[in-house]
């Protein structure tokens, strides 16, 4: 599934999204992002890892109480811990649509960019997510956990085929007090791509985000 | 059979002048033409008729007070002591029957006139008239009664409910009628409610030892536009729980264990085994704060089960029911202020 394709999904998604009435309801928030992160690629030399911390930030509009933008985008450099791998910076960047079907489920969709440099090349990566996540608030509303599973309908990589498996998820927590919000998550993403020439690539990113933000507006 | 024949001759007799008066009316009628014509002896006959117990006829109280006072009056007309004493005594029957009779100056001579105060001097009454049908506004209307006392007297007039006095229209020295006006508010001040009432007079003659009372009744009713009904109270439908249940603090348990949970089943079964896994310990970190948060929640919950956003709603809610109501109470009020009152006469009266 290419790119364009998962440009009509979202077309899609829009389309379904948009009876949605927005009214004077804003909330924006906008948090610090820190995230150690665990890279890990297997293409027929062993497992390569590498590990790091990168940083960044988020920010959410929220309209209506039902419907979600969120922009965010992370960047650092990923040290090897293993022999075959290399150094890399990693920088990423993700747009995510959300309508709140009902309070505690929100149905999902955004797209993602991500890009690994090393001294030799930079491998660019793009990818539709779609998706769904539970919101499950617990002591009054002041903690909310966080269940996501997401499937990646359409990834491409540069130099590589496009993986014939891709999903993610993850689970954590937001905490809120007043205008701040702090949050912890454990994210998954993998991708297992198709055999070539006797070798089967697979790639696994695994995160765990601290965040740490103001919530500004109208509360629901 | 001496004494059947008699009979049959004194009916014959009476029965001839009263096959020509078929009723009391006409009799009396009758009797006035005669009257006013100075056949007095012809009118006495008639009127001494209709008063007997043994007329024929049936005699309403107004037709006997009227003969009574035409007797009266006729033997007023007549010389000496004797009937100028019977003309009073005719009088005063028509007086006690009824008080309110009067003798008219430009119809009565000064002799009649003179008999009939005295015959009033020594009759004491008091009566009332009969309660008129009446609609009226309190705020800018009246309704009269009238009263009378025969002659001078202590009078006390005043409107019952319940057989309490409720409202005192007239105390004090009367002599003849007694015109007194009523705006349908109570001694307190309030609106007569609704009910039977009583219009009651009391008499003490400052003339002689004598007291008299007399009443009669009638009801009130109120004449305004409908009222609203005020909105029932709030029930449990209408408001929010004002706490978790007893449930909340283990569902919160299991939010932050299920978390946990997934954090744990995510980084074993998605992440790939031909990668070495990997990973551990992030979930595990979030495995731990969900623990955490999960038993901190439980016994947050335990000890505060008060829903604070849900009971300022529900105080939002009660005001604004309460302001509902009392708005609706005072269009009410304001409806009642313009009340409009129906007085109507009713069964029952006390001469």
């Amino acid at each position: 599934m290419g790119l364009r394709n998962g440009a009509s999904v979202m077309a899609g998604f829009g389309l379904l999204i948009a009876p949605v009435q927005v009214a004077a309801q804003v909330t924006v928030s906008g948090s610090v992002l820190v995230s150690q992160v665990e890279h890990r690629v297997s293409a027929g030399r062993g497992v390569e890892q590498t590990s790091g911390t990168i940083f960044g930030g988020a920010g959410t509009m929220r309209l209506a109480s039902r419907f979600e933008i969120t922009v965010q985008g992370q960047s650092g450099t990923l040290n090897a811990d293993s022999a075959f791998a290399d150094d890399r910076e990693e920088a990423e960047g993700e747009v995510r649509v959300a309508v709140l079907a009902v309070p505690w489920l929100a149905l999902e969709g955004g797209l993602s960019a991500r890009s690994f440099a090393t001294t030799l090349a930079r491998q660019r990566w793009t990818a539709l997510h779609l998706g769904a996540e539970a919101r499950l608030a617990f002591v009054g509303g002041a903690f909310e956990g966080r269940i996501r599973g997401e499937l990646l309908p359409s990834v491409s990589v540069t130099g590589l085929q496009a993986p014939n498996r891709a999903v993610a998820a993850a689970a954590g927590f937001e905490w809120r007090s007043g205008a701040l919000t702090a949050g912890l998550q454990y994210a998954l993403e993998r991708y297992d791509f198709p055999l070539v020439e006797t070798v089967k690539r697979h790639e696994q990113l695994s995160l765990l985000t601290v965040s740490l933000g103001l919530r500004l507006g109208s509360r629901d | 059979m001496r004494r059947v024949l008699v009979a049959f001759v004194l009916l014959a007799a009476v029965a001839a002048p009263l096959s020509a008066q078929s009723n009391t009316a006409e009799m009396l009628q009758r009797a006035r033409l005669l009257y006013e014509d100075l056949e007095v002896e012809r009118a006495l006959v008639i009127l001494r008729q209709i008063v007997s117990p043994a007329s024929p006829f049936e005699v309403s109280r107004e037709q006997r007070v009227e003969a009574y006072k035409y007797l009266g009056a006729a033997l007023a007309l007549q010389q000496g002591q004797a009937k100028r004493d019977s003309a009073v005594l005719y009088f005063r029957a028509a007086i006690e029957r009824d008080p309110f009779t009067d003798l008219d100056p430009r119809s009565f001579s000064p002799a009649q006139l003179e008999a009939f105060s005295e015959a009033r001097g020594r009759t004491f009454a008091v009566a009332l008239r009969p309660v008129p049908a009446d609609t009226f506004d309190p705020r800018t209307e009246q309704i009269t009664f009238r009263g009378l006392s025969s002659h001078l007297a202590s009078l006390r007039m005043e409107v019952r409910l319940g057989g309490a006095a409720r409202r005192i229209l007239h105390e004090g020295d009367n002599e003849g009628l007694r015109e007194t006006s009523w705006d349908g508010l109570l001694d307190d001040g309030t609106l007569a409610p609704e009910g039977r009432y009583e219009l009651a007079v009391i008499g003490r003659s400052r003339l002689i030892a004598l007291t008299d009372t007399a009443s009669l009744y009638f009801e009130v009713s109120h004449d305004h536009a409908p009222l609203e009904d005020t909105l029932a109270a709030l029930g449990p439908q209408d408001l929010l729980p004002e706490q978790h249940p007893a449930s909340a603090a283990a569902a919160d348990l299991l939010k932050g264990i299920g978390v946990a949970a997934t954090a744990l089943l995510i980084q074993t079964t998605l992440t790939s085994g031909d990668l070495g896994r990997g990973g551990g310990s992030l979930s595990g970190a979030v495995a731990g704060a969900g623990v955490v948060a999960g038993v901190a929640a439980f016994f947050v919950r335990q000890q505060h089960r008060d829903i604070p956003a849900n009971i300022a709603e529900n105080a939002r809610r009660r005001a604004e029911h309460d302001w509902s109501n009392a708005a609706i109470r005072q269009r009410n009020d304001d409806i009642l202020r313009e009340t409009k009152l129906i007085v109507t006469p009713a069964a029952g009266a006390r001469q």
